[in-house]
């Protein structure tokens, strides 16, 4: 169904929510042609010179539906612009191609040329004549190839149609921050700064948070940061609250927020999931004589330092499985105790010293301060009696050592808590040991596999303080910049047709993003703010229900057709 | 021109790989045709079949590298097709090999003509197609 | 949306702060700066002294085969594209600082542009590569980056060694190309500034024990990554793939003797990409690892230790290798402390020395420029509390020239940086 030439490309209300209004459905006939331009760019040389563009143009201006065929300099830029918004108006187009270099360059610019001319922005096609045509073959082969790819350009063009989308404001300009631990206060801490306002959603967290050495922060920052939100007026904190459910699409979330005194429904554009991992107790801990590195630095504050101290950096298990930040927080309490007394022992247990970056300027001053280091391969055994004695095979030496120490400092390992029940409210999936995976495409960091949804923290990955403010101001910056702009949704996305639907699931399992979903019909329906228009569902449906907008299978088919089908 | 090959990219890597071996100069097969689709996930067993109908002698698909799809999974989705169309190949005596998945990064522009040579060199073994040109339909 | 010049806001001291921002330096760092400058409505002016934006990104090579190792490097490259489409950001390249006055909010920028010889009225139509009478050429694509401009390169130019050659220009239908053209001056005035300078890789003639210069086997990790990217294979000079290899760690880091004592955080995690790369192309290649410590920065890549328990053809040895000398047949052969404290020599086919980075060139000038405090290392001082925030309010940094990091967290310290920017120009911190 196309609409006629010259009309209002489809756009959705502000005030309702665009998953919700009624759009053209796209089926898989032939539909009828439209008037279509084709633009033909020389690229100033890099596409006229290396092939004949001229006979491109005769040949594709005598195609069928094809009412203006023009050879141009430069298509993309704003004077030629001017030049095929009139031609378009003049002619009563209501389609177009441009063909030039690739439409990773260029599509957007066309896009907006279209609306320019009062056409959907989705009527275009772009044929790649230049870096998939003349700067690979020589001058007759690039020619025939650029003919066939323009007329195949055309017969898909001859079959678009308007596709549903919107660019708007996004309807709530809040950032909802979820966490319970430094990360959540740094994070919060630098919308405030940026201007946002914040949910910030505390949950009741038994388990020790991690941060016990302060890694060139301030002694005191943390808590001015605390202190600086709950006085803010941009932060509305919800103390001893979960999350219980999150929807909506990005710039629209909704989410319900439970406390002791009941629950709440809060909106807002984006959210951090700033998390924090605690520390895993190691098995030997006793207390007295087996502590941890956060034990050992509460008996440093109040003054005492022992004797001899052996830290042991390695886990108590068969297999190797360092952790980022054991050794620097080894070395720094080991520089700690020889600065409280040099005429201690210290000595580290360790398989490698991951001391990276500048920690190795640790490592060096605690070798130079005469802090030992033993090699080994495997976690040593621990006996507590009166004293405690460590049985340790040092690899330099090629000896079983036995060592007897006042006090055995075990390095913690971590795990973040909850994280399941976080990751099925907001969808986004957990490791085997709980830690929150990151989405790894387009590079952006900080993202989830949920647009909209960032994440920090050290129940993504165990990071030093330093790292853990990088991760949240970055999460909180990205944030930010994504409510204050505009949102674009819809475009080449996913449709069902409700009559072909039999409501079998399949979409609903196979989608990546959450997009499908059952309607009030009974039928499965796309939210066009979720969808990411890759058309996993299209391929997988089995009664070829779906469709996806500016690929389906007629205008695929169309494309293949005129690359292929000639007779030998 | 020689042999007429179909290659179904991805928008993301393997579209963009062919760009990029264009912008380095290299150079392959003018019978190399590109269709453009937003993920690897989105071939459907229809396409090939359709490009093999028309007379294509062989066809690849390009997706993202394992775990680096833009789709979490439509590389995964692509390759499962591709092994579909391979058996249907098979059944009717095209030879499998005519068809291939391929995973490439975006900034391999080197690996885009070593895909070409390769599907070149399958056609030179296994022949054109024997069908020729079934049907002038645009279904 | 998309005006030039126009946008400032009222700054308390009684200033103006424009709405405008430069960024010097255009690698993963800069351009992850200059996008989120942009999505918060800010003008950016990207300099590069490059012809081409990208940064090393550009030299690094992907290496995974089928399955991706997380090395960031398509990423970085993907991300570069994304500058030539927004409309809010102007590219600079070839150009240097040559001066900078002014105040926060009101900076006085003059640019130099170095004569790159080929302008942007380039089309990449490749008429110069054809007349250009040197065997294999001296111009040529860039291949990666943008713009497309074609590139002298001034090894092998005729007109850059001194002798009367101009086919190029006489060739080039667009006078893009000028042999005379010298230098020229641009001045701005922006709101905010960003330092992303980068880094220098470790020059490993610096190292001559390591021969890198005098064996043709050895190579730098670098030289790894342009071989792997230029043809996705790893090749002697004569040809053949390499069937022992041998990755020598910390070369450049963790050496009091060359002044460069911290750790460089992430040779262990690209050699090993290198390493899985070649050992996916090539299942009987003997990999050894020569190395002090293995701290893989991300753990994802998994652990060496674990690898070479089920790898029978990956061999480690936690020893920093003394030298590297030629065996008759003029192989590399590493010589080194073994574990039983015996001197112990191996020959390899190719040797991969894992280059440290060091602070970019020029970094003190900048620094003095700029007014900006330096850390002991030679980088650019920036806040913990504050990423990316400089001693100087209103300057920036982020990047490789604050610290050695990897392509994610420059990534990261690039969108610290512009919502710092950001919320300056705002007057909302």
């Amino acid at each position: 169904m196309t609409l006629p030439p010259g009309s209002e490309p489809v756009t959705m209300s502000s005030s309702s929510r665009p998953a919700r209004t009624r759009r053209p459905v796209v089926r898989g006939e032939r539909e009828p042609t439209g008037r279509i331009g084709v633009f033909l760019c020389r690229c100033g040389g890099s596409v006229d010179g290396r092939l004949d563009i001229e006979s491109v143009r005769e040949k594709v201006s005598s195609m069928d539906g094809v009412e203006e065929c023009m050879v141009m300099d430069f298509p993309c830029s704003m004077e030629s612009r001017e030049t095929i918004v009139n031609v378009i108006r003049e002619n009563d187009l209501d389609r177009f191609v441009v063909a030039g270099c690739s439409p990773k360059a260029v599509e957007a610019r066309f896009k907006s040329t279209a609306q320019e001319s009062g056409l959907n922005p989705y009527m275009v096609e772009i044929a790649n004549i230049r870096e998939q045509c003349s700067l690979v073959h020589n001058l007759s082969e690039a020619t025939s190839k650029a003919g066939l790819l323009v007329e195949a350009a055309v017969a898909k063009c001859s079959l678009l149609v308007p596709a549903p989308h919107h660019r708007g404001r996004v309807e709530s300009e809040e950032v909802l921050v979820y966490g319970n631990g430094m990360s959540a206060v740094v994070a919060t801490d630098e919308l405030v700064s940026e201007g946002a306002k914040v949910h910030l959603v505390l949950p009741f967290s038994p388990h020790r948070l991690v941060f016990n050495y302060h890694d060139g922060i301030r002694p005191g920052h943390l808590e001015d940061m605390r202190d600086r939100i709950t006085d803010s007026d941009l932060v509305r904190v919800h103390g001893h609250s979960s999350v219980e459910r999150f929807e909506g699409e990005p710039g629209a979330f909704t989410a319900l927020v439970r406390s002791s005194e009941g629950a709440e429904e809060i909106r807002c554009g984006a959210a951090i999931i700033a998390w924090e991992a605690s520390e895993v107790p190691s098995p030997s801990l006793n207390g007295s004589l087996v502590v941890t590195q956060a034990e050992l630095e509460s008996i440093m504050d109040q003054g005492r330092v022992p004797d001899r101290t052996v830290m042991i950096t390695l886990r108590e298990e068969d297999t190797y499985c360092p952790e980022r930040i054991t050794h620097i927080e080894a070395l720094r309490n080991a520089i700690r105790m020889k600065e409280m007394d040099p005429r201690v022992q210290v000595t580290i247990v360790a398989r490698d010293v991951l001391a990276f970056g500048l920690s190795e300027l640790d490592y060096r001053e605690a070798m130079s301060r005469g802090v030992s280091f033993i090699r080994t391969e495997a976690s040593p055994l621990i006996t507590v009696g009166d004293t405690v004695k460590v049985r340790v095979k040092d690899l330099n030496l090629g000896e079983e050592l036995s060592i007897e120490t006042d006090l055995v400092v075990m390095s913690s390992w971590t795990q973040p808590y909850d994280t399941g029940h976080v990751a099925q409210v907001f969808g986004t999936p957990v490791d085997r040991e709980g830690f929150f995976i990151p989405t790894q495409v387009k590079l952006k960091p900080t993202a989830s596999i949920v647009e909209g949804v960032f994440l920090c923290g050290t129940g993504v990955e165990s990071k030093t303080p330093s790292e853990v403010v990088l991760e949240a101001r970055s999460a909180a910056s990205r944030a930010k910049a994504m409510v204050s702009s505009k949102m674009e949704w819809g475009g080449a996305v996913a449709e069902v047709d409700p009559e072909s639907c039999s409501a079998c699931l399949t979409c609903i399992r196979s989608c990546p993003f959450n997009a499908p979903f059952i309607g009030e019909t009974g039928k499965a329906e796309i939210e066009i703010g979720l969808c990411q228009g890759c058309g996993i569902c299209v391929g997988l449906c089995p009664s070829r229900a779906i469709q996806l907008y500016c690929y389906t299978d007629g205008q695929l088919g169309a494309q293949i057709g005129a690359l292929v089908g000639r007779v030998r | 021109m020689g042999p007429r090959i179909v290659g179904f990219c991805c928008s993301y890597c393997g579209y963009a790989s062919a760009d990029l071996a264009g912008r380095q100069g290299r150079t392959y097969s003018p019978g190399v045709m590109i269709v453009r689709l937003p993920c690897s996930g989105r071939i459907d067993v229809l396409h090939i079949l359709q490009a093999f109908r028309k007379g294509a002698d062989a066809v690849f698909v390009v997706g993202c590298l394992e775990d680096n799809c833009n789709f979490v999974n439509g590389n995964f989705e692509a390759k499962k097709r591709v092994q579909e169309v391979k058996d249907i190949l098979d059944a009717l005596g095209l030879g499998a090999g005519r068809v291939e998945m391929f995973n490439v990064a975006s900034n391999q522009g080197w690996r885009f003509p070593r895909i070409v040579e390769e599907m070149t060199a399958r056609v030179e073994k296994l022949g054109p197609n024997p069908l020729g040109v079934i049907a002038d339909d645009n279904r | 949306m998309g005006e030039w010049g126009g946008w400032s806001t009222t700054f308390e001291g009684g200033g103006v702060k424009l709405k405008q921002a430069l960024i010097i330096g255009a690698g993963i760092a800069g351009i992850s700066a200059a996008l989120g400058l942009a999505d918060r409505g800010v003008f950016v002016n990207l300099v590069d002294a490059e012809g081409t934006i990208g940064g090393r990104a550009k030299e690094l090579s992907c290496k995974g085969v089928d399955e991706c190792v997380r090395c960031d490097v398509c990423l970085a490259i993907d991300k570069l594209y994304e500058v030539g489409a927004s409309e809010r950001i102007r590219v600079f390249p070839n150009s240097t600082i040559r001066s900078i006055s002014g105040e926060p909010g009101n900076f006085r920028v003059t640019l130099e542009r170095n004569p790159g010889y080929v302008s942007e009225d380039c089309t990449a139509c490749g008429a110069c590569a054809e007349a250009c009478p040197v065997p294999g050429g001296a111009i040529g694509p860039p291949g990666m980056g943008i713009p497309l401009t074609y590139a002298i390169d001034p090894n092998a130019c005729l007109w850059m060694r001194g002798e009367d050659c101009r086919s190029c220009e006489e060739a080039c239908p667009h006078g893009a190309i000028d042999l005379a053209r010298g230098k020229s001056t641009k001045r701005l005035q922006v709101g905010v500034l960003v330092v992303a300078t980068g880094f220098q890789p470790f020059d490993p003639s610096l190292e001559p024990r390591y021969s890198h210069d005098l064996i043709p086997g050895v190579i730098t990790s670098l030289e790894a990554e342009r071989m792997l990217n230029l043809d996705g294979r790893l090749l002697l000079p004569d040809g053949s793939p390499p069937g022992r290899v041998a990755f020598i760690q910390c070369v450049g880091s963790r050496d009091s003797w060359k002044g460069v004592e911290y750790c460089s955080k992430v040779c262990c995690k690209y050699s090993m990409a290198i390493a899985l790369n070649l050992r996916a192309l090539d299942p009987d290649a003997d990999i050894t690892f020569f190395y002090m410590d293995w701290r893989p920065y991300d753990l994802r890549g998994g652990d060496i230790g674990e690898w070479a328990s089920r790898d029978p053809r990956l061999s480690i040895v936690r020893s920093r290798p003394a030298e590297v000398l030629a065996s008759d047949s003029g192989k590399p052969v590493v010589r080194y402390v073994g574990a039983e404290e015996e001197i112990a020599e191996d020959e390899f086919d190719m040797v991969i020395l894992s280059i440290g980075m060091g602070p970019p060139e020029g970094i003190g000038d900048m620094a003095e420029m700029l007014g900006l405090e330096m850390t002991p290392q030679g980088f650019l001082w920036t806040s913990v509390e504050r990423p990316a925030m400089t001693s100087r309010p209103g300057v920036f940094a982020s990047g490789c020239c604050t610290g050695p990091k990897d392509i994610e967290e420059s990534a990261m310290e690039g969108v610290a940086a512009a919502g710092e920017a950001a919320s300056f120009l705002e007057g909302s911190r």
